[in-house]
């Protein structure tokens, strides 16, 4: 297991300087002190406050566990709270994301429902006598109820993923917000409308799921221009937080909008719950990323694109050779020149190629590659980034009681808006990449205006 | 299905219209058609706890449950689907001293009718769940026979043995009126609907129609098409089993039923290990959990005051009742998640006892409603006696006992072990 | 190919099952989804959600008019931090001023 932590000072390959800049967060002097977390009995380094998967990507750990019927392998796939390839035990709390949990000296990760570890799980061989799919409704009902019986009790034993917790933990109090506007999820649109809303006089809430705002800038390679400097998009995301805070919102980081009902919305907070009454719901929370779906794409070793960028912005190369493939996107070509930039042997596809199967039998040792599977070949690689369309995540706004539909142009699903933002309910607002059509350019400062003109009079037209 | 005429039409495919659908065709009547206004497992019998015991408080509701554990048990060797039943008890805790005499008479009669039901104290509790905390609790109960199962797969073992009959299912299919002639139906009225109708309902009533996107009709909350394709079929009977929809339903035949939809909701957790035998219940604030074959701990809790109507939206202040009372009895819960949460409805009566058995003045209806949340486990040995009572015309005396006349007569009936 | 194609990670729900079950009458994406499992494990459907409403598409003609219902939580919650929240949530202030803000515009 080799360290894949990068070198920031054997950095190559790097014109224009934009790898090292994104790096920043990384190499710069306040980035978390250097700790020691306890993985499955073994000692890891890491860096206070980074994510434990990426602790242990970083040291080369990157299978984490196995999955729930076949004892897959599984490791962190998406990085950003999304799936469940990162699931461990921390601190005895079972199920924590190892992609959301930060890293602090002494904290104990165990791997979970595998025996003897996640490495090497021999449960594995359900996989195996189960080619195709595991056929819960029908197993066993052959034989008459006592073999039944005999089969229902060991299926129980061989449910659930990790173990109920040994001891209780004391919540701290909640804490309640009013305010006349919540928005949820900072990313580049959130950030402008919860600045226009500010701007309109409102009170306003912005929270954001990750330790950071920016979303999809923020894990972004290339420049962004701001007040006429070049900046990457770890830079130029803070700067748009500051100035969100200068203009006087209220901004949570770390705090995911969980749950939203009439008369409420509840943010979980790190280790707190918010209760967040407010007089209008804005959502610009994005869109969810997966891999698609191709042979073994559940290996661990395959992330998606956003998941080997943000990888990168912690100082941390998800593979040695690492074949970067998916649906036509810029961003595959800059995350591909700063995976060679930092070392890596990176692999792309021919033209009418495409990605038939990964293979390796914990983590992926190569990929298996062709137009059809009579022309396949193989490819050696330790990690595999396949990136696919993205789609809306229309569950919170859903909740609140906007419509979700068919969005035909991108095949997938997204919450129903007008241009300025308006939804079915009079009270909710939604806009960016999880609105219908996806909305771009958005028009944030409308979008702001219909919810002030909600808040002030009470309805939108 | 495309019009024609049927022998007895049964509106509702749930639990309690699939069970007497396949009880009709087991006895040799076939031609059965089944409607739902949507997908199998869409209403109540998709959204319950699976719940299944014979700890109840009066005799008829003891031998009925006796039966419908053993149906259970056989389940999936007889109808070739798992449907998960474990055994774990159910665990009545009880945290008044009023409730405890009845608990303890509750007991007895259990005990009278066969059942192993034990009474124990707050210290003995802990020897069938180490993890509860008994501190306030008064006296619990304990009937090891009990058990949980998984609710879905039951809806579709029912539904699949009965088309194997030949017994029609419609899904997708939703009453909108009835042909009468003479105090009896001749025909009923169909229109098929969409998924995404269906959906509504759980979503929202909505408050202004801004923005694009098909509009709903807030009186209803969903969509039908004006060009949705409607069809009528003829029938001799009518078994009316659509659970919290058949007020409305026999509304449309000019019946006043006594009971109302009322939300109920239920939510479960991360999967776990196993480690909670027994469906534990708690009389005093009716809180219920259990562990379900995949490791989540699934329960619930009555949330005072409930709105009344036909509402299966989620609310905050569930979450927070429900999770104050589990980690009260479960302290090590504390850290544990919430995956997800919904809601159904129950079907509540005056009296907290189902409507069974024919309607005075519409002599070919035959109603099956008034199910709150016992419903599930009552529809194996329900829908055999609907079929047996389709089939022979008998009226029975627990049919006679349970009619709807006893709400105009003012008989009303009794039942105290009765949660959620 | 040997390789399972995973729709549902979280519920080990493979691609070859999801086809099993289109084929054996789960038309709509509810049924589908309960009778394969997908979107009832971790993530509650944010990855597979998608991926499964295609392969239906694929067999049917056309993607679902909805999606199924989303349901509270979008990430899990501790069950401590809720009963936490028990006084909180128990005031229904906006809902009210909102309703009767409402009233005048049915
Ligand atoms: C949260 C919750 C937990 C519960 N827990 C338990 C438990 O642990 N144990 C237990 O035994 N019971 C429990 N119950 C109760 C139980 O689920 C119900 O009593 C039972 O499922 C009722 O079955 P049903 O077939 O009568 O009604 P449903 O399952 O509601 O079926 C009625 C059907 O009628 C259809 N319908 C409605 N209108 C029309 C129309 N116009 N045309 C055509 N079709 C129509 C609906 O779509 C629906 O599918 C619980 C209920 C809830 C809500
Ligand atoms: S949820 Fe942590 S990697 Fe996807």
């Amino acid at each position: 297991m080799a360290s894949r932590r990068i070198d920031v000072r054997a950095v190559s390959k790097d014109p224009t300087g934009q790898v090292l800049r994104a790096l920043y967060a990384y190499a710069s002097p306040d980035a978390g002190a250097p700790c020691t977390i306890e993985h499955d009995g073994r000692s890891i380094a890491a860096r206070e406050g980074e994510p434990i998967a990426l602790s242990l990507l970083g040291a080369g750990v990157d299978t984490l566990s196995r999955s729930v019927k076949f004892h897959r392998p599984r490791g962190p796939m998406c990085l950003r709270g999304n799936c469940e390839g990162c699931l461990v035990r921390v601190d005895g709390e079972p199920n924590r994301m190892a992609c959301a949990a930060p890293a602090r000296d002494g904290r104990e990760v165990r791997s979970q429902n595998s025996f003897p570890s996640a490495q090497l799980d021999v449960l594995r061989v359900t996989d195996w006598f189960f080619p195709k799919q595991f056929d819960h409704h029908h197993l066993m009902v052959r034989y008459g109820t006592t073999i039944n019986e005999v089969m229902q009790s060991f299926a129980r034993k061989m449910a659930g993923l990790g173990t109920l917790p040994e001891r209780p933990a004391e919540a701290p109090l909640p804490e309640e917000i009013d305010c006349d506007a919540l928005v949820v999820g900072l990313g580049p649109v959130g950030l402008s409308v919860a600045l226009a809303l500010a701007g309109e006089g409102l009170s306003v809430c912005a929270v954001e799921e990750e330790p950071f705002a920016g979303g999809l800038v923020r894990d972004s390679l290339q420049w962004h221009s701001r007040d006429g400097e070049r900046l990457c998009g770890a830079e130029a995301s803070d700067r748009d937080l500051a100035k969100l805070r200068a203009a006087g919102v209220s901004v949570r980081l770390s705090a995911s909008a969980c749950a939203t009902f009439d008369d409420g919305t509840i943010v979980i907070q790190s280790d707190r719950a918010l209760w967040v009454r407010a007089k209008a719901r804005v959502f610009t929370n994005g869109c969810h990323e997966s891999v698609g779906a191709f042979g073994d794409n559940d290996l661990p070793g395959v992330y998606t694109a956003r998941a080997a960028a943000r990888a990168l912005r912690y100082g941390v190369r998800v593979g040695e050779s690492v074949l970067v493939c998916g649906d036509e996107d810029p961003a595959l070509d800059a995350l591909s020149d700063a995976l060679s930039a930092v070392g890596a042997k990176v692999h792309r596809l021919t033209e009418g190629e495409r990605l038939l199967e990964a293979t390796g039998s914990s983590s992926v040792s190569g990929a298996l590659v062709g137009r059809d599977e009579r022309s396949a070949h193989k490819i050696k690689c330790d990690a595999i980034v396949a990136s696919t369309s993205r789609t809306p995540a229309f569950e919170l706004a859903g909740q609140a009681g906007v419509e979700a539909a068919q969005d035909l142009d991108r095949q997938c699903f997204a919450s129903w808006a007008d241009e300025l933002g308006r939804t079915q309910r009079s009270d909710v607002f939604v806009a960016g990449s999880v609105a219908h059509g996806g909305r771009s350019p958005v028009r944030e400062s409308a979008v702001a205006r219909s919810v002030r003109d909600y808040v002030t009079k009470g309805r939108v037209r | 299905m495309s019009g024609g005429r049927y022998r007895v039409v049964i509106i509702g495919a749930g639990i309690m219209g699939l069970s007497t659908a396949w009880h009709l065709a087991k006895a040799g009547i076939t031609d059965v058609l089944v409607v739902d206004r949507g997908y199998l497992c869409g209403g109540a019998s998709g959204r319950n706890g699976g719940g299944v015991r014979a700890q109840f408080s009066s005799e008829t509701n003891i031998r009925l449950m006796r039966e419908s554990i053993e149906i259970c048990r056989n389940f999936a060797a007889e109808m070739k689907i798992n449907v998960w039943f474990r055994q774990g008890g159910y665990l009545f805790l009880t945290r008044t001293k009023q409730r405890a005499r009845m608990l303890e008479a509750s007991a007895k009669l259990q005990r009278d009718c066969g059942l192993e039901t034990r009474l124990l104290s707050p210290a003995e509790l802990r020897d069938i769940v180490p993890e509860i905390d008994p501190t306030g609790v008064e006296l619990a109960s304990f009937n090891p026979g009990d058990g949980v199962v998984f609710p879905w797969p039951f809806v579709w073992g029912y539904a699949k043995a009965a088309k194997d009959r030949g017994v029609e299912i419609a899904t997708f299919t939703e009453v909108e009126g009835f042909a009468t002639k003479n105090g009896r139906i001749t025909g009923v009225r169909l229109v098929r609907t969409r998924h995404d109708a269906i959906v509504a309902e759980d979503r929202v009533e909505r408050t202004t129609a801004a923005g694009p996107g098909p509009r709903l009709d807030p009186a209803r909350t969903r969509v039908i098409p004006d060009d949705a394709e409607r069809l009528e079929v003829e029938c001799d009977t009518v078994i009316l089993c659509a659970g919290a929809w058949s007020p409305s339903i026999a509304k449309m035949l000019g019946i006043e039923l006594p009971n109302k939809p009322h939300r109920h909701e239920i939510c479960s957790t991360e999967p776990l290990k196993p480690w909670l035998g027994p469906l534990v219940a708690d009389l005093t604030d009716g809180l219920y959990f259990s562990q379900s074959m995949r490791g989540e701990i699934v329960g619930g809790i009555a949330v005072e005051p409930t709105p009344e109507g036909i509402n299966q939206r989620s609310s905050a202040q569930f979450l927070a009742t429900y999770a104050r009372s589990l980690v009260r009895a479960v302290p090590s819960l504390t850290r544990v998640k919430v995956l997800r949460q919904w809601a159904g409805c129950y079907d509540l009566t005056p009296d907290g006892n189902p409507i069974v058995g024919r309607v005075d003045g519409c002599d070919n209806l035959v109603m099956a409603c008034g199910f709150m949340g016992h419903g599930f486990m009552m529809a194996p040995v329900m829908g055999r006696l609907l079929a047996e009572h389709v089939a022979t015309e008998e009226t029975t005396e627990l049919f006679a006992r349970w009619n709807l006349r006893r709400f105009r007569e003012g008989k009303l009936l009794s039942e105290s072990m009765i949660i959620g | 190919m040997s390789a399972k194609v995973l729709l549902c990670r979280c519920e080990d729900v493979t691609l070859a099952e999801v086809e099993h079950a289109i084929e054996s009458g789960q038309h709509d994406i509810e049924s589908l989804k309960r009778f394969t499992g997908f979107g009832t494990g971790w993530c509650q459907g944010k990855q597979c959600l998608i991926a499964c409403a295609r392969v239906l598409a694929a067999r049917v003609g056309e993607l679902p008019l909805a999606p199924v219902t989303p349901r509270p939580p979008v990430h899990p919650m501790p069950l401590g931090m809720l009963a936490s929240l028990g006084d909180a949530v128990s005031v229904d202030r906006v809902a009210s001023e909102r309703a009767s803000e409402d009233e005048g515009e049915r």
